[in-house]
């Protein structure tokens, strides 16, 4: 980085002003330091005596304030505290209080006289206007701009009247206040929030804006598309301004955490690649600088400089460094001395100028000039006897070709890289471990008050001692050109002596490498990665954007540093900051609630700036009150919080000699505790096992019984379970449903014998409040095994054949399974339908065998809802059913046409309802059958009806809350599953119905030979008569069995497997080419199901 | 009481924004300031590191595991706008699917009951929650709710797949099950939104914190009707808000008002407990007693090894 140390400035530390705004007098006399407390008054003369000092009382800072720029009104101010601008007149010492301006109804962000007319100042504020004021009137503004968005700075064209420009977030606004509320242009300027906009004093078209996206950008506003040059600078830019000679810029950066670069640098418009000039010396942020208005005749121009480290900078800019901006000074004498300096001069032209003392007429002007400048900032103009010597001195220059030979002869010195065209040389040092890679750019001047630029290329040096050395280096070179010479010797030898000095100073470092890692550690830490802007506004490929420290993260919740969460069944998981940290905040402070209130807390001096930050708005204010943080910054969280043993961190000061005395020990001290800080950063997380207090125990999953077979076992072995784990109220549980439970309590079938158990005050209303308790505690393990035990289950009665069975386990439970009642609470109308119909159906066909073979068919299952079938009416409807209705049972569950048909055919005439159903493919048909059937028997639909009605009060759990109690034994097989007791889970899962959905499955029912009813064992239940027979060995087949879907034939799979090695037809001779027909793509081409 | 039984370093650079057990409580899975995620096994007590996922470009605000259904499957949500998914396929972790549809940061991700299949919800700063869904064919599919709160959502949670409201009516179970979860954001509301012929609507608007929402939780359902859901605000509150899973109404009750913001709200598996932690660094659990008091039962201090249980007044 070209680098130069300014030793020309004059500094002076105001302690306790805190102001946040700075203000120069267009005479250039007084400066305006405004903070929260007082506003401070500076002499620029005397900058360290004249202070005036005036107190006020506010809560809210002063975000900005200016001196009116007209010399007749030169005393003039104006103050922006908060929403209000205050206008004061500064007479003999003593500020006077004007009048206030109250229109904004947020901060305001920014003022700025009017260059043209003498009573009109703009404002503007987050509150999307830009008001014009006439001091005269206070009472309202005289013109109003207002935008969509937020506005962040204003400020009027120097050259015409009548133009303005405002930034809005990442774009520019410029105004005609005579076309009213509409811009005449709009500028998509930076992808980011723009920070600062200054207008050229010579081009009344050119403007440059800084903006967080690093880049400084120069417009020209007629062409709003395009910028016209781009400058990037690495870091977020707080301000750039041009300078009030050439074609200069002068900016200052946010500077990145912990690097100590509060410098402002000058760059010249073309040359974006680097600044020509650094002022180094600042120790925090720069917040403000003004160039001061110069007295007559004196060319060198003063930056007036405060920054956070409260102090106040002069830095006298002299007419090299005009030159550098590309200011040619004007005065013909002088510039031919710097011409004619600049190129390599034959040694008789040069001492023909040192004969003719009159080529240099300006000396002598320049000799009083400094008396005339009573400042005494800095005026250390050449006089004549320095002068005198600078050209005896130049004698003794070498050219650089002269100066490199010269250097070649240096130890620890190697010239790696000579460009003499461009003026640049590479060397390399070493001493001792270090090594230091540097670039030097020679301008054409050199040696003549010029010193060379030096850049680091690469170093394994501390960064701290890399500053030492550019410092040192600064320091050498200007004194030396200053006297006209040579440099690079002296320098190389100063260097290589702080080189050395280090390497004391990190004795015990074992190999460099070790150094090396550590840099590129640190560089990583504050290489901010780059992403790619969504869209760039100027057409360019791509510009470095900052993921964070952007605008919208005043939207993004504070990231969450603690934090406990239930997880799986038993555990709870926490993390959170170690206990050794504590906020950086103050205890009373709430933690704050976005993630760009950060920012306020990465700064350690913002005390004040923090203070303001807790409300929304101010929060927002917070980026025009000062300059954000950068995007490191706001992703470290851990800024938020510090060491518990460091008070505070206030002073950047302290932390940098807590820093030096680390520098001093060792390199593994300091490796250890950086580990132990690091560690000290992120605590652990903690797994809780949280069983003693939670409701559920893993330990009653495991071990609870459920039998319903043997109540009394299984509630003694639970009592035992609770007593183990000390649940009381749980043992009286249990034994309390021991006794409910009791074989004498069971409900009687009969109609006759009375009340049932459960409809008796300790029946079901008392199981009830036993379920409402636990309820209330959310004990979901207690409330299922009580469902469970108080489950009614409806036991599948296999021996009732059902023609078209279907082999889901719902089915097989809702079969009819009781002579004298054959009505149970089932969850699926259909279900309930098929179930009593297969069993009046096979006692209607009971007596009439159909010869026939077995038919073995495949039948898809379709679950149906129950309003599309007929029969789902009522279900006392299902008395008629049983005669006439079983087709449209089937219909409704067998969309199988075939196989119904097949099933009708056997039967035909045997029965009124085979016949019924012989004619019943119809559907409407068959409806009609059905209604009439129904009317025919009211009697004994009383009678079932009545029925249901005592089943139901039979139940200790209430049936219409069944859906309820199945959710509630789900839950628990949930629970159970996590646990890993997948036994246990599935144990109560048998417990359910399995919900209302029917699942689909394919289920392959075999018909009796002898009698064709079905069969689902090996043999029919009616005339014991083998369900298959092998085709082979002609046994019946018990256990593996293989089938031919198509001809019905098969047998032993052993048998099936030896046959089918060798033939592929039916064994049987049926003539059924079996192979062929069962191949699964034969199915579905041609959709065969039976 | 409860004990530490497993304290596991991490190793993070950075600070740590969530720490997540998996569906059978083996697997931690934690993430950080410092980009990256890291999954350990803490079976009985061990700490071995499975793996460290990097692929975010910045902090990971937070996780969720998938229902082991689906495999060992991780969704992360962060700063850099995406949320990822990662699975493990023959003991390899790696990215499954990216999602970068969001504007801003992406602040909460949570996957739907496993009974929706493969489904994840998150929401982001741009205002806006997506549902992500796969459609069982490798591809996935998203349904943005654009504006859902203004400024930014900040929280999302899915309500039980058996929502108590569909228990009593069999039509409802006949169709399948509704979804529907709940968001928070910086609008200072929570709101509930309902799955309705494919489109996400709002269902209810609960109003009752008066600064950003930070949290919200959906206790899960025991079979019961009531339906509860827990909401914790940067205004210090913590409200649970009920519904009694009949009428469309939710009432709402103040746990308590803390001294600091509060981040982080979480059920237990039976939502007996409820546990609370905030800026103050403090857990602390919360139980509702038999006379429908919520009582706090413990405070967990800055990493003290027990959770003690204090007496409580119910």
């Amino acid at each position: 980085m070209a680098g130069k140390y300014c030793t020309e400035f004059q500094t002076t530390e105001l302690k306790d002003v805190q102001a946040s705004a700075m203000a120069v007098d267009c005479l250039g006399q007084w400066t305006l330091l405004a903070g929260r407390k007082n506003l401070v008054f500076v002499d620029l003369n005397r900058p360290a005596l004249t202070t005036v000092k005036v107190t006020r009382q506010s809560k809210w800072g002063i975000n900005c304030v200016q001196w009116n720029g007209h010399a007749s009104h030169a005393y003039r101010f104006v103050t922006a505290c908060n929403q209000r601008l205050d206008l004061f007149d500064f007479h003999e010492a003593s500020a006077t209080h004007l009048c206030s301006l109250k229109a904004h109804s947020r901060t305001i962000s920014a003022v700025d006289w009017s260059p043209f007319d003498v009573n009109v100042v703009a404002s503007c504020s987050l509150d999307t206007y830009t008001y014009f004021w006439d001091v005269r009137d206070s009472k309202k503004p005289v013109k109003t701009f207002q935008a969509v968005s937020g506005v962040g700075q204003v400020k009027w064209n120097k050259v015409t009247n009548n133009l303005f420009a405002t930034t809005h977030d990442g774009d520019v606004r410029i105004w005609d206040p005579r076309k009213g509320n509409t811009p005449v242009q709009y500028i998509s300027a930076h992808p980011s929030k723009i920070h600062g906009l200054d207008w050229s004093s010579v081009d009344q078209h050119k403007l440059v804006t800084a903006s967080q996206d690093c880049t400084i950008r120069f417009w020209d506003y007629t062409n709003p598309r395009r910028c016209e040059a781009m400058i990037n600078s690495g870091n977020p830019v707080w301000r750039a301004t041009y300078t009030p000679f050439g074609e200069g810029v002068v900016s200052v950066v946010v500077p990145q955490l912990r690097r100590v670069e509060n410098n402002l640098y000058l760059w010249h418009i073309r040359n974006q690649q680097s600044p020509v000039h650094t002022f180094i010396g600042h120790k925090d942020v720069v917040l403000e600088f003004q160039w001061r208005r110069q007295q007559e005749g004196v060319k060198d121009h003063q930056l007036i400089t405060w920054s956070k480290d409260q102090t106040l900078r002069i830095w006298k800019v002299d007419t090299s460094m005009q030159k550098l901006c590309g200011y040619d000074i004007e005065d013909n004498g002088d510039a031919i001395v710097e011409q004619e300096f600049s190129t390599p001069l034959p040694q008789n032209l040069l001492f023909d100028l040192y004969k003719k003392p009159d080529t240099l007429p300006t000396d002598n002007r320049l000799l009083i000039a400094p008396k005339s400048d009573t400042s005494g900032v800095g005026a250390s103009a050449p006089n004549v006897s320095s002068h005198l010597s600078m050209m005896s001195s130049m004698l003794s220059a070498m050219t650089l070709e002269e100066e490199c030979a010269d250097i070649g002869q240096m130890s620890g010195v190697k010239l790696e890289l000579a460009d003499l065209e461009k003026r640049t040389l590479t060397f390399k040092l070493v001493k001792e471990q270090h090594f230091m890679d540097i670039h030097m750019l020679f301008p054409d001047t050199y040696p003549i008050r010029v010193p060379p630029h030096l850049t680091i290329l690469q170093t394994n040096l501390d960064s701290e001692i890399q500053q030492h050395v550019v410092k040192t280096f600064n320091e050498t070179s200007s004194v030396h050109v200053k006297k006209h010479t040579n440099c690079l010797k002296h320098c190389f030898k100063q260097i290589l002596n702080v080189m050395e000095k280090s390497g004391s100073l990190v004795v015990n470092q074992e190999n460099t490498t070790l150094g090396e890692e550590r840099k590129s550690v640190l560089d990583k830490k504050f290489l901010v990665e780059k992403v790619r802007a969504p869209t760039s506004p100027v057409g360019q490929s791509s510009v470095p954007m900052y993921p964070s420290g952007s605008f919208h993260d005043s939207c993004i919740p504070f990231p969450r540093t603690c934090g406990a969460t239930f997880c799986s069944n038993d555990y709870l998981v926490m993390f959170h900051v170690p206990a050794a940290l504590k906020k950086v905040s103050e205890d009373s402070e709430i933690t704050p609630r976005a993630l760009s209130d950060l920012a306020s807390y990465s700064h350690p001096q913002s005390q004040w700036m923090r203070n303001q930050s807790n409300s929304f708005v101010s929060s927002l204010s917070l980026f025009y009150g000062s300059p954000p943080a950068t995007a490191q910054e706001v992703l470290s969280v851990s800024s938020f919080y510090t060491e518990k043993t460091t008070k505070s961190r206030h002073h950047r000061s302290h932390q940098k000699s807590r820093s030096k005395d680390r520098e001093g020990r060792h390199e593994k001290e300091r490796e250890a505790d950086r580990a132990s800080k690091k560690m000290h950063k992120v605590g652990c997380v903690k797994i809780y096992d949280i069983s003693p207090i939670n409701n559920i125990s893993k330990y009653a999953g495991q071990h609870y019984k459920l039998d319903l077979d043997d109540l009394h076992g299984t509630c003694k072995q639970n009592a035992e379970v609770a007593s183990k784990m000390k649940r009381n109220d749980l043992i009286q549980l249990w034994q309390l449903v021991d006794h409910m439970t009791h074989e004498q309590l069971r409900p009687s079938p009969n109609l006759e014998d009375g009340a049932p158990w459960a409809f008796r005050p300790f029946g079901r209303p008392l199981l009830k409040k036993m379920m409402d308790h636990y309820t209330k505690s959310r004990d979901v393990q207690t409330l299922a095994m009580l469902c469970c035990v108080f489950w009614d289950r409806e036991k599948p009665k296999r021996d009732v054949l059902s023609l078209i069975t279907t082999s889901s386990r719902n089915d097989s439970h809702l079969s009819v399974t009781n002579a004298y009642n054959p009505y149970h609470t089932v969850s699926s109308m259909t279900n309930l339908i098929k179930g009593w119909t297969s069993s009046s159906t096979a006692a209607a066909l009971l007596p009439h065998p159909a010869p026939m073979s077995p038919s073995p068919v495949l039948s898809p299952v379709h679950p149906l809802p129950p309003s599309s079938s007929p029969s789902s009416t009522t279900s006392s409807s299902s008395v008629a059913l049983g005669k006439g209705g079983r087709t449209m049972a089937e219909v409704a569950s067998q969309p199988n046409l075939a196989v119904l048909f097949r099933a009708g055919r056997n039967k035909a005439g045997r029965s009124s309802a085979v016949m019924k159903s012989k004619r019943s493919f119809s559907w409407s048909e068959s409806y009609e059958d059905f209604k009439v059937s129904e009317e025919k028997e009211p009697k004994d639909k009383m009678v079932e009806r009545e029925r249901q009605h005592h089943h139901n009060n039979c139940k200790m759990l209430d049936p219409e809350q069944k859906s309820h109690y199945e959710e509630i034994k789900k839950a628990y097989a949930n629970i159970l599953f996590k646990w890993g007791l997948l036994t246990e889970s599935a144990h109560i899962l048998k417990h359910t119905d399995g919900g209302g959905v029917e699942h689909q499955t394919i289920g392959c029912p075999v018909s009796c030979f002898n009698c064709s009813t079905d069969i689902r064992e090996v043999q029919c239940h009616i005339c014991k008569y083998p369900a298959l027979r092998c085709a082979i060995c002609h046994m019946s087949v018990r256990g593996l069995s293989e089938v031919c879907l198509a001809c019905g034939h098969g047998g032993h799979t052993s048998h099936m497997i030896e046959w089918f090695t060798h033939q592929s037809f039916c064994p049987t001779g049926c003539g059924c080419m079996c192979l062929q027909e069962n191949s699964l793509h034969n199915f579905l081409s041609q959709g065969r199901i039976t | 009481m409860a004990s530490v039984i497993n304290s596991v370093d991490t190793a993070h650079e950075d600070m740590i924004h969530d720490a997540q057990l998996d569906y059978y409580g083996t697997k931690l899975a934690t993430c950080s300031s410092d980009r990256s995620i890291r999954i350990f096994d803490v079976t009985n007590g061990q700490q071995t590191l499975i793996t460290q996922l990097r692929g975010h470009e910045g902090p990971v605000w937070q996780l969720s595991w998938a229902h082991p259904m689906f495999g060992n499957m991780l969704a992360s949500c962060g700063y850099d706008r995406k949320v990822i998914i990662w699975k493990e396929t023959n003991g390899v972790w790696g990215k499954l699917y990216e999602y970068t549809q969001h504007d801003s940061s992406v602040n909460s991700v949570s996957f739907a009951p496993h009974e929706y299949g493969l489904m994840l919800a998150c929401g982001s700063s741009d205002g806006s929650i997506s549902v992500i869904t796969n459609a069982g064919d490798g591809s996935w599919d998203s349904k943005k709710i654009n504006n859902a709160h203004t400024i930014g959502c900040n929280a999302v949670s899915w309500a039980p797949a058996t929502a108590p409201n569909s228990l009593f009516d069999s039509q409802s179970v006949q169709q399948g099950l509704v979804k529907r979860f709940v968001s928070g954001g910086c609008d200072f509301l929570v709101k509930i939104w309902v799955e309705d012929n494919g489109q996400w609507i709002e269902e209810q608007k609960l109003e009752g914190h008066s600064d950003w929402v930070r949290d919200v939780a959906w206790a899960q359902s025991i079979g019961l009707p009531k339906s509860i859901i827990a909401s914790c605000s940067q205004d210090c509150r913590v409200i649970i808000w009920t519904n009694d899973g009949v009428s469309n109404s939710w009432t709402s009750k103040i746990l308590h008002k803390f001294d600091d913001v509060v981040w982080h709200v979480s059920w237990s598996t039976t939502g007996n407990i409820l546990a609370v932690s905030g800026g103050d660094n403090k857990v602390t659990l919360w139980k509702e007693n038999l006379e429908s008091q919520w009582v706090c039962i413990s405070d967990i201090h800055k990493g003290h090894g027990t959770i003690g249980e204090r007496p409580s007044s119910g």
